[in-house]
């Protein structure tokens, strides 16, 4: 739950989608417990190799474990967050043929997700470069945009309306706002 | 099924490039009000297209989404028009 491998990062944020099964489900699985690459590691360390269920009583009793995910989870925490999508899960099943067809789809997913996010770094950068009041007030407009969408589109990924709920929010409450700050500027800068 | 796969990328491809574009713009050294119109053409219209392209994949949510797109069309049109008449006054406008 507290650490993921770099390679993780943005596949978590679409991780339980019927569309966005990936090919790193499978990936997961190959270095979880029981796997051939768990046993090669048991046979250097001399110990016998765990599997899953072994694995899985270990872990009972501790208060953090890694659950063979590269995923470092808080068990107590983890019976909390059951509930919540994407944290905490079993490890994922070996995907069936369907599955394995949106796995290629999944790495376009993430690649637009990247893509979106290289497009929002635009206009931060134009914040931070800041020699007019109003192009940094345009580029604001432009980061909420950006960022509402994205929302959205994790949001119907993950197949999570209370995302999607607070993108709809951004994207009217958001320019509101942006719009009574452009009168209070004029208003300030007028006085 | 792939049809659909291949037109929602499509749009959602369309609406990211016109992200680039539009924001492209906002790097330069032209007057707000230049930028003002690339951006929110660009915004508007890209954000559209991606949300279409949500729309064919998932039709399930099409509430969310079609909120999603009367936002954009009414409120970024707007805030087009309210920043441009907030930053008229004494900037030179029309480079």
């Amino acid at each position: 739950m507290l650490y993921r491998r770099g390679y993780d990062t943005l596949h978590f944020l679409t991780y339980p989608s019927l569309f966005t099964r990936s090919i790193l489900d499978n990936s997961q699985e190959s270095v979880g417990a029981g796997s051939p690459i768990a046993l090669k590691i048991a046979d250097r360390l001399n110990k016998p190799a765990p599997t899953r269920e072994t694995a899985r009583q270990e872990q009972a009793g501790t208060l953090f474990h890694n659950d063979g995910r590269g995923l470092l989870t808080c068990t107590i925490l983890k019976s909390f967050l059951w509930g919540v999508r994407g944290w905490g899960r079993e490890p994922a099943p070996i995907l069936s043929k369907k599955n394995q067809e949106y796995t290629q789809l999944n790495n376009l997913n993430n690649l637009i997700l990247i893509a979106m996010i290289l497009a929002l770094l635009i206009p931060m950068y134009e914040v931070w470069k800041d020699h007019d009041i109003w192009q940094t007030m345009l580029a604001f407009a432009s980061i909420s945009t950006k960022a509402a969408i994205i929302a959205l589109v994790i949001s119907v990924w993950r197949d999570d309306w209370m995302i999607g709920v607070v993108a709809a929010i951004i994207l009217s409450v958001g320019n509101a706002g942006l719009m009574l700050l452009a009168q209070i500027i004029k208003r300030i800068s007028e006085a | 099924m792939i049809v659909i796969d291949v037109l929602s990328y499509t749009c959602i491809g369309i609406g990211i490039f016109f992200w680039f574009w539009g924001t492209s713009y906002l790097l330069g050294k032209r007057s707000v009000l230049y930028k003002l119109h690339s951006l929110s053409v660009a915004d508007t219209l890209g954000s559209i297209a991606i949300v279409v392209g949500l729309l064919l994949q998932i039709p399930s949510k099409w509430p969310l989404l079609i909120l999603a797109i009367i936002c954009l069309a009414t409120w970024n049109t707007m805030l087009g028009y309210v920043l441009a008449y907030c930053s008229k006054t004494g900037t030179n406008y029309e480079r």
